[in-house]
């Protein structure tokens, strides 16, 4: 190595005189920005400097498996976190690697044995994929269009997977999931009324948001997201037997879909003294105040006992005043709550369409805090 | 039983105090609530507001860091933050998006002077920020561009330099 004309090399570059304020930070926190960096861009930074080489081959890999031009295998090859196991097959060449197919995909989740996150988006270019990972924490699922759809995901051994998430509106309807083993899942959603696909877990089965089996129990989730559903308290309370130790819900109810009234008192009445509900936070969006909603929230303030906060989002388009909140807390019948601790809030949600793009856009969140 | 609002105030290595709500710098912070916590017992009487020495950050980046702070934690205290959402419809945006894209569009020096003052703090939401705002001074650009931009120096041999671009030739 010469290292007289290195130090050349430096002596030059001081002359230029400019800070060099990024090699400043610790070599963990340059590791943390190097794996936030797309695959690519992350692997060169490897050639800006002797103290970036290291920097890259010891942060997280970011495998950006959309860019079809780089080949996955070789780069987690190439990252030594990866290659304590034997280096995966080399995928075919860049330029034919037009799809990632099943074998690709499995070659890379053996040739991580220290990844945790793996998101699945768009079209990935194989119908079935097959997850056998035993580090992985999170796996998140995005399918909307494109040539080949995945049909079926299969997570067949995955004892570290803690979060499941689906992502998405214009979701893949025929798709087929199935959980084999995932005994530390906590984290499920979100689950959509008409576009999710069939969700398997042992014998309980769900079509999009909808419970159609519910014979396996789930007690590790904690943490459940519904959307687009019609508010129904029959599903929710059907959710809730599947999963009976969830703690925190988030709901997000579209009007498009036939309203239920929720009347539950009669029909309940033997249930709410079985049924442990171990509640602590329900969110809703977007509450209205209709009978349903009002029947719906009740259950929860008049039988959850362990709950810590409710949040009902409210439309902003309806203006709604004092006197309607209050109006809304005695119909709520928040007086006789089960839980004496609950925090209950109305909440304002902004939503306003941003001339720069086609989709609604929060652009102010305003707290109306109700103090019970 | 609304309790009343307790400030601190926090000494920056140039040594200027700064107020801040207590609660709101708890909620954000773990090093300064491990330090609030480690001086209450102290303080449980008496009416004092606490100062706390911030030996590592400057007046400069200690307000910038306040302004962030109070922007986003200030709710805290009121259920149901955005961030508590874990799901999201296509497009929507976090409330403060904005505000956090103009908080790091700042030059390179003050932007690591926050990098390293979130990392000291311990402000997660503060840390990630930052640290995606330098990445995306990163992304895209070839590697003399970003030897420009941030005044890195190239200390490789050209042999080291050739070996480093043949072995990761599917990144360029």
């Amino acid at each position: 190595m010469d290292s007289g004309a290195k130090r050349t090399r430096i002596a030059e570059e001081e002359q230029r005189d400019v800070d060099d304020h990024i090699s400043r930070l610790p070599d963990a926190i340059l590791g943390e920005i190097v794996s936030l960096l797309p695959t690519k861009d992350g692997g060169r930074t490897q050639a800006i400097a002797s103290r970036w080489r290291h920097l890259w081959r010891s942060a997280p890999l970011n495998l950006d498996l959309h860019d079809r031009r780089i080949p996955p295998a070789q780069v987690s090859g190439r990252h030594p976190r990866f290659t304590r196991r034997p280096r995966p097959p080399l995928l075919p060449e860049p330029h034919e690697c037009q799809n990632l197919s099943e074998t690709s995909l499995n070659a890379v989740l053996a040739g991580c044995p220290l990844l945790q996150s793996l998101m699945l988006t768009e079209s990935i270019g194989c119908k079935c994929i097959r997850i056998v990972s035993p580090t992985l924490r999170s796996i998140g699922v995005r399918v909307c269009w494109g040539d080949i759809l995945l049909d079926q995901l299969i997570i067949e051994d995955a004892p570290s997977l803690e979060r499941f998430i689906l992502l998405g509106y214009l979701f893949h309807t025929e798709m087929f999931i199935s959980v084999i083993s995932a005994p530390k899942l906590k984290i499920l959603g979100q689950l959509h009324y008409l576009q999710g696909p069939t969700l398997e877990f042992g014998n309980s089965v769900f079509k999009g948001s909808s419970v159609v089996n519910s014979t396996t129990v789930l007690p590790t989730v904690k943490v459940l997201a519904l959307t687009h559903i019609s508010l129904s308290l029959d599903e929710v309370i059907a959710f809730m037997r599947c999963f009976p130790c969830l703690e925190n819900m988030y709901i997000k109810i579209s009007t498009a879909y036939r309203q239920v009234t929720n009347a539950w008192r009669q029909k309940y009445r033997n249930l709410i003294s079985t049924l442990d509900i171990r509640l602590k936070k329900i969110v809703l969006s977007t509450y209205l105040g209709n009978k349903a909603h009002v029947n719906f929230v009740s259950f929860f303030v008049l039988n959850a006992r362990v709950l810590e906060s409710m949040v009902l989002e409210l439309d902003v388009r309806k203006n709604h005043d004092k006197e309607w909140i209050e109006k809304q807390k005695t119909l709520l019948q928040l007086e006789q709550r089960a839980s004496r601790g609950v925090q209950f809030g109305f909440v304002y949600h902004f939503v306003q369409l941003m001339r720069t793009s086609q989709c609604y856009k929060n652009v102010q969140f305003h707290f109306l805090h109700v103090t019970v | 039983m609304a309790s009343e609002k307790k400030v601190v105030f926090l000494r920056s290595s140039d040594g200027e105090a700064f107020e801040v709500s207590e609660e709101v710098i708890s909620a954000a912070s773990v090093t300064i609530k491990g330090m609030i916590d480690e001086e209450s017992p102290s303080r449980a009487d008496t009416a004092a507001t606490t100062t706390l020495a911030i030996p590592n950050v400057t007046a400069a980046t200690l307000s910038r860091v306040l302004h962030y702070v109070n922007k986003h934690f200030d709710a805290a205290a009121v259920v149901g933050r955005p961030d508590d959402y874990i799901f999201c419809a296509p497009g929507d945006e976090h409330p403060l998006a904005r505000f956090d894209d103009d908080f790091v569009d700042v030059d390179n020096d003050t932007l690591i002077d926050l990098v390293h003052a979130a990392e000291y703090l311990h402000i997660k939401k503060l840390f990630d920020l930052t640290c995606k705002a330098v990445a995306d001074k990163l992304k895209g650009r070839t590697i003399d561009q970003i030897r420009e931009t941030f005044g890195i120096v190239n200390d490789y041999t050209v042999e080291e330099e050739v070996e480093v671009y043949r072995e990761n030739s599917w990144a360029f």
